[in-house]
């Protein structure tokens, strides 16, 4: 298959463009040579495409930027805009075996070019940026999708799904100053979902070398922080001894008693961002299930994200702002209470995700369950409705995003996308409830 | 069948005629594209006028260095992160981090791509009126042409005088530079910083030039303050010459080699009244914003350093503080009696320029050696919102203690008693200095780090920045020539590391004790 695009978004040389699909499919389950008859239908296939992304609207053109008093340049438009290209390798298998179990597989592998980014573009040009083709990013998803018929009775038919898929991404190719944007990193090698953010040390390893004879300086605390004590203090002596605000000197570093040290790599001397996880699960599923008994037909939707981290940035900012849960000593036995520089330690540092706020994203979610019944024909007969033209009758009722379990402190760990889940003060998925009237004339 | 493929290719050639010849050009309505903003000669003046916007923000605006500049200089105190205050205005002092990554890159990088941001406005202005011939009239055919160029040679010296004072190098960028050209660009070499303030005089004194022959006064709402008289005009880039001749200088060597005769010969030529905005334009001093901001729990509020401040404390306890280790410093109150600190009640008066606090929002864990009962309230929480206000960019008392260090500096130590007596003795209502220093007295003001009443080069400093405290971001080009920043300060910063990226520069930095440091 070609064909050829127009798109008004691109530098005038640069408005048409060529993309292409061939296709490949090989039917296994047909040659006579073929010995599992069990299988109704094995296919292999094969496919490689093109498709091109598009720039925004005003990424062309080479404009000022009028506000209230002045003219600015900020980014230059690219006359010579292109598409980003993405070429995607397609490799599959589809089986259905006894007339009722289908199953499909497929792996893809995609490498995109050109990418439509802004590019650092010399000062003295008077703007800072420009938008240009570069990069390369590749990846791959897998996923497979299991269909069975576990029943069909002439009344009664039930059947089950399971999809399941899993996909990275990593940036091969960058060409450009490496930065750093909310959660994640853009630079030469880095996969997207990564997150970088502070990390205060939880452990004696994490600590700079200068402290290696005096790890028993150090105390792993009921949160499970490293903190400096001092000499023949431990974590519980804050209140009993008023250390709480104190200042402890361990070989010559000057430490506020009792709070989070933050662990610093070698990017000199400021706090350093280090690599925390990552927030792409490590595979979805969705199991469905529908049963249909006579005109009732009843669905069940199951969404099962394994993995994937989520930055509660909603905990960390009432952190900072003294209102988290957390923070609330009433209740606490006097060795565990904590002074309020604690939290802010923990919890006030911006836009910038710190460890601890960040969470097991995993979830399970009784995603849909919904029941149908279509009224049988003689009941449409006897409310008059044949006469008005009615064919066919359903009422229905859906609900959605009924139950969630997870292990997640906010509301809701489903925020974003599977790339990026920053829950900053968001709103959870809202649950749903919908009734209708189908009817068919 | 025949008929069929016929009919295929027919309905074929209709689809690709109809969109082949689909009109895939779309102007863009949003914004002006560059040629149409340079045709139309009112396009060209707004253009350069709104360069104006620019200088202001460099100095006192949003573009984020003037208050992490004014932390790393003593000048307002802070443990709020406000970008980067805190990490660059801690003890000891360390490098800048002048990699793109770095969490606060915005102190180098906003300063830099705005200034760079107005240069090309106005070149792009310049070049259509000197290349091109646009020519600006009233709607009475009067040319106009004059006063727009003289405006865009006076705001071009001063964001490349900005330029000069900020950075260790830069490049150049006037009217005769191929910006456009990225291959040229990208060729350019960047200058020395004494080289860029030169090139800045040199454009304030066409600026200068084209004003006096044409007598070119210049509108308020140019500059969003009053009408500036034609004498105005002139005088204010007199004052900014005077600046960039001084505040130039890294160290108080390159200081005390400054063109001081010249100095006072601006000075003389520059403004006889304070330069000042008007609220209600558009324009906020985020400098005077956060210097004066509630201390409400999640404001971020800057207090006064009490290495501003203290110097007036008769009462040794700035000694005591000074003589503390530094996570054991404690804020204290100040007892003297300059007016402008503290009120005649007592420590816990206001003063007419500072305010008591007697709370905090500073973290402790942060150190409590930049904590301060006091804080800066001089123009009473006012910092552009309202109208009816005024906000000074350049003050007469400025240029004046500029022209009593010029004096000083060439011998005439009474000349310079007299200029540093005006606001002493008026607006701090303490007893004058002689040429000899501050008249010995138990209450004497300002004192040195060991309690001596200071002698008059001592009485210039505390004057000085006492009196621009809050009016323009001028504490750190101060504190470098005078030599009081603290150890391992940043004497300037480097060109930002994503514009090395760009050119294939290696990083480099400067603070943290290495090179570019203070002493």
């Amino acid at each position: 298959m070609l064909r050829r695009d127009g798109s008004s978004l691109f530098g005038p040389d640069h408005r048409w463009n060529n993309y292409y699909r061939a296709a490949f499919a090989y039917r296994l389950s047909e040659e006579p040579w073929w010995p599992l008859g069990f299988f109704d239908e094995f296919k292999l296939r094969a496919s490689v495409g093109t498709a091109g992304g598009r720039p925004g609207f005003a990424d062309q053109y080479e404009t000022y930027l009028v506000s209230y008093l002045s003219a600015t340049r900020s980014t230059l438009g690219n006359r010579k805009l292109r598409p980003s290209f993405t070429r995607e390798v397609e490799i599959g298998a589809d089986m259905l075996a006894f007339g009722r179990v289908a199953l499909e597989l497929t792996y893809a592998q995609q490498v995109s070019k050109d990418q439509i980014v802004q590019m650092p573009q010399p000062a003295a040009t008077g703007y800072k940026n420009r938008w240009e083709n570069a990069g390369v990013i590749e990846g791959y998803s897998v996923e497979a999708a299991l269909r069975a018929d576990l029943y069909r009775g002439r009344d009664l038919q039930w059947s089950m799904s399971v999809v399941a898929d899993r996909s990275r991404n990593q940036i091969t190719e960058w060409n450009r100053p490496c930065f750093i944007s909310g959660l994640t990193r853009h630079c030469q090698g880095y996969r997207r979902g990564d997150i970088y953010g502070y990390r205060f040390i939880r452990d004696v390893s994490e600590l700079p070398a200068i402290h290696v004879g005096s790890a028993d300086q150090f105390q792993v605390n009921d949160d499970g922080f490293l903190i400096p004590v001092g000499v023949g203090n431990s974590w519980r002596d804050g209140l009993a001894k008023g250390l709480w605000g104190t200042t402890v000197t361990i070989d010559g570093v000057e430490y506020s008693w009792g709070l989070p040290i933050t662990l610093k790599t070698q990017a000199m001397d400021a706090d350093s961002l280090v690599y925390i996880g990552s927030m792409a699960p490590d595979v979805k599923l969705g199991i469905g299930s529908t049963i249909t008994w006579k005109g009732l037909t009843l669905y069940g939707l199951v969404d099962w994200q394994v993995g994937g981290l989520v930055h509660n940035a909603t905990r960390q900012r009432l952190y900072q702002s003294l209102r988290a849960a957390d923070v609330d000593q009433s209740g606490k036995s006097d060795e565990r209470k904590k002074p309020i520089d604690y939290y802010l330690r923990l919890g006030y540092t911006g836009t910038t995700a710190v460890e601890h706020f960040i969470e097991p994203g995993g979830f399970i979610k009784l995603r849909e369950v919904s029941a149908k019944y279509t009224l049988p024909q003689p009941t449409l007969a006897r409310l008059g409705l044949s006469r008005l033209g009615a064919e066919r009758v359903s009422i229905a009722l859906i609900g959605r995003n009924l139950l969630t379990f997870t292990d997640y402190t906010g509301f809701d760990p489903e925020v974003g996308s599977i790339f990026y889940r920053s829950d900053n003060f968001n709103y959870p998925n809202f649950r749903t409830f919908t009734s209708s009237i189908e009817v068919v004339f | 069948m025949h008929r069929f493929w016929k009919g295929l290719a027919i309905v074929a050639a209709c689809g690709i005629a109809t969109a082949g010849c689909q009109e895939l050009t779309v102007p863009n309505l949003n914004n002006p594209e560059r040629e149409r903003v340079l045709q139309e000669p009112d396009d060209v003046e707004a253009l350069l006028v709104g360069t104006w916007t620019q200088v202001w923000d460099l100095w006192q605006g949003a573009t984020y260095s003037s208050l992490a500049l004014s932390a790393i200089a003593d000048e307002f105190t802070t443990t709020h992160e406000n970008y980067g205050a805190w990490t660059l205005s801690s003890e000891p002092r360390i490098a800048f981090d002048n990699s793109p990554e770095y969490a606060y890159a915005a102190v180098a990088e906003n300063p830099y791509y705005n200034t760079y941001d107005a240069l090309a406005s106005v070149h792009d202005g310049l070049e259509a009126i000197l290349k091109r011939g646009i020519r600006i009239t009233d709607s009475r055919g009067n040319d106009l042409t004059p006063r727009a160029i003289a405006f865009a040679k006076f705001t071009q010296g001063a964001l490349l005088g900005y330029l000069g004072l900020l950075y260790d190098r830069a490049f150049v960028v006037t009217e005769n530079t191929p910006i456009a050209d990225a291959d040229k660009v990208k060729a350019m070499k960047p200058l020395p910083y004494k080289e860029v303030l030169d090139s800045a005089i040199a454009s304030l004194e066409a600026a200068l030039e084209i004003a006096a022959t044409h007598g070119v006064a210049i509108p308020g709402a140019w500059v969003k303050g009053d009408d500036l008289s034609a004498d105005a005009f002139q005088r204010l880039i007199h004052s900014y010459i005077a600046r960039y001749l001084v505040y130039g200088a890294r160290t108080p060597t390159e200081r005390a080699a400054v063109d001081w005769v010249r100095v006072v010969q601006e000075v003389d030529q520059g403004i006889v009244s304070d330069f000042a905005i008007n609220g209600g334009q558009g324009l906020n001093s985020s400098y005077k914003q956060y210097a004066q901001n509630s201390n409400c729990a999640s404001c971020v509020t800057y207090y006064a350093d009490y290495d501003l401040i203290g110097p007036a404390d008769v009462s040794g306890a700035y000694q005591a503080w000074l003589a503390t280790s530094l996570m054991a410093r404690e804020r204290f109150d100040i007892v003297t009696p300059d007016r402008r600190i503290t009120g005649a009640d007592g420590p816990r008066s206001n003063g007419t320029y500072f305010r008591y606090l007697s709370s905090t929002n500073l973290r402790a864990d942060r150190g409590t050696y930049h904590f301060s009962n006091y804080q800066f309230y001089r123009f009473r929480g006012e910092y552009g919102r309202n109208a009816g206000t005024k906000l000074p960019a350049v003050t007469v008392a400025e240029m004046r203690l500029l022209k009593a260090e010029a004096l000083y500096r060439l011998g005439d130590r009474e000349g310079a008693a007299a200029l540093i007596n005006e606001t002493r003795v008026a607006n701090g209502e303490l007893p004058p200095v002689t040429a000899s220093g501050v008249p010995a007295a138990p209450d004497c003001v300002p004192r040195t780090a060991d309690g001596r009443c200071g002698d008059l080069w001592d009485a210039l400093v505390y004057e000085k920045r006492i009196e621009t405290a809050g009016t323009d971001q001028i504490a750190f080009f101060d504190a470098r020539g005078f030599g009081i920043l603290k150890p391992g300060t940043l004497l300037h910063l480097p060109i930002p590391g994503r514009e090395l990226d760009v050119y294939g520069f290696p990083y480099y930095t400067f603070g943290g004790g290495g090179e570019g440091s203070a002493n």
